[in-house]
């Protein structure tokens, strides 16, 4: 007779978790298979990490049994078959442990004394990375008051920095809008006189309330720009 | 002789988690297996966990039975 561990995922559709039925189903299963159980306990009740018959919860059921060479043939069989059992996977052992020993350490969790928390060796850092350089630990004694007093004075001005970057790309942001403007229109300026020739009198209002602004434009700056016309105004030839 | 005391210095000793907590490798301990996976659920390679040879064969087979009785995913 050899020692094996069981882990049953039930279905919990289909048997009722509040009475002993999961007891009895696992405990049948083991004996219609010629086994000899020892210790039972309900390990979990989870979601599933993927759907296993379409069910996306199940009741883990660990076991430890005795049984010969074909009880966990038998048993795959049986959990196969059964459509109370979604998942079983049966372990050889050397010796059957302390059913409540293996529960207790599952649920102590906060015993646990693991390095290794903060991620893999190398990639461990010293400090977290949003800390500025100034937390590292002062070597002399002299050191770590002043380094204990430049940390906070570090973590003041880090949030006044992060206040100031907005506003410092707004400011930019408005600086490049006004140099935009002007460039506008002497663009206009340029396209409006050729257009504003061939283009027959508009009766609509919205462009008389646009065509004076741009004939003001036009009349202001095309003296600086053509300095052959005389602003416009037209000079009586001396024919005499 | 020599080459063995100037690189003695440099080997850092129990980088294996096992070894140093003397704990068996339990596909029940869903909370270290995770750590040993990548977010994707793809196992982390022995530089990157630190584990010995020895367990991190151990390991890789307790990630696939933990794999196969759906308490760590296959796939993300």
């Amino acid at each position: 007779m050899n020692a094996y561990e069981g882990m049953f995922v039930i279905d919990l559709s289909e048997v009722k978790k509040d009475t002993n039925e999961v007891e009895e189903l696992v405990e049948g299963l083991i004996k219609k298979c010629g086994g000899e159980l020892a210790s039972m306990a309900r390990w979990d009740e989870r979601k599933l990490a993927y759907q296993i018959k379409g069910r996306d919860n199940g009741l883990y059921t660990l076991t430890y049994f005795n049984g010969g060479q074909d009880t966990v043939r038998q048993l795959n069989r049986e959990c196969r078959l059964s459509s109370h059992v979604l998942r079983a996977l049966f372990l050889r052992l050397k010796e059957i442990p302390d059913i409540d020993a293996v529960i207790g350490k599952k649920n102590d969790r906060a015993a646990r004394d693991d390095r290794y928390d903060d991620g893999p060796p190398h990639r461990r850092r010293e400090g977290p990375k949003d800390s500025p350089p100034a937390a590292a630990p002062a070597a002399s004694g002299e050191g770590a008051p002043k380094a204990a007093e430049a940390a906070p004075k570090a973590a003041e001005a880090a949030p006044k920095a992060a206040e100031a970057a907005p506003k410092a790309a707004e400011a930019a942001d408005s600086a490049v809008e006004p140099d935009a403007k002007p460039a506008d229109p002497a663009v206009t300026a340029e396209n409006a006189d050729p257009v504003k020739a061939d283009a027959p009198p508009v009766e609509s209002s919205e462009a008389g309330e646009g065509s004076p602004d741009a004939g003001a434009l036009s009349s202001e700056d095309s003296p600086a720009e053509s300095p052959d016309t005389d602003g416009g105004e037209e000079k009586p030839r001396a024919d005499g | 002789m020599m080459r063995n005391k100037r690189y003695k210095k440099f080997s850092e000793k129990n980088r294996c988690r096992f070894c140093r907590t003397k704990e068996e490798v339990d596909y029940k301990d869903v909370t270290i297996l995770q750590k040993l996976c990548t977010p994707q659920g793809k196992l982390f390679s022995r530089k990157r966990s630190g584990n010995c040879a020895k367990h991190q064969r151990k390991l890789k087979n307790a990630i696939k039975r933990a794999r196969f009785v759906a308490l760590m995913p296959t796939v993300g």
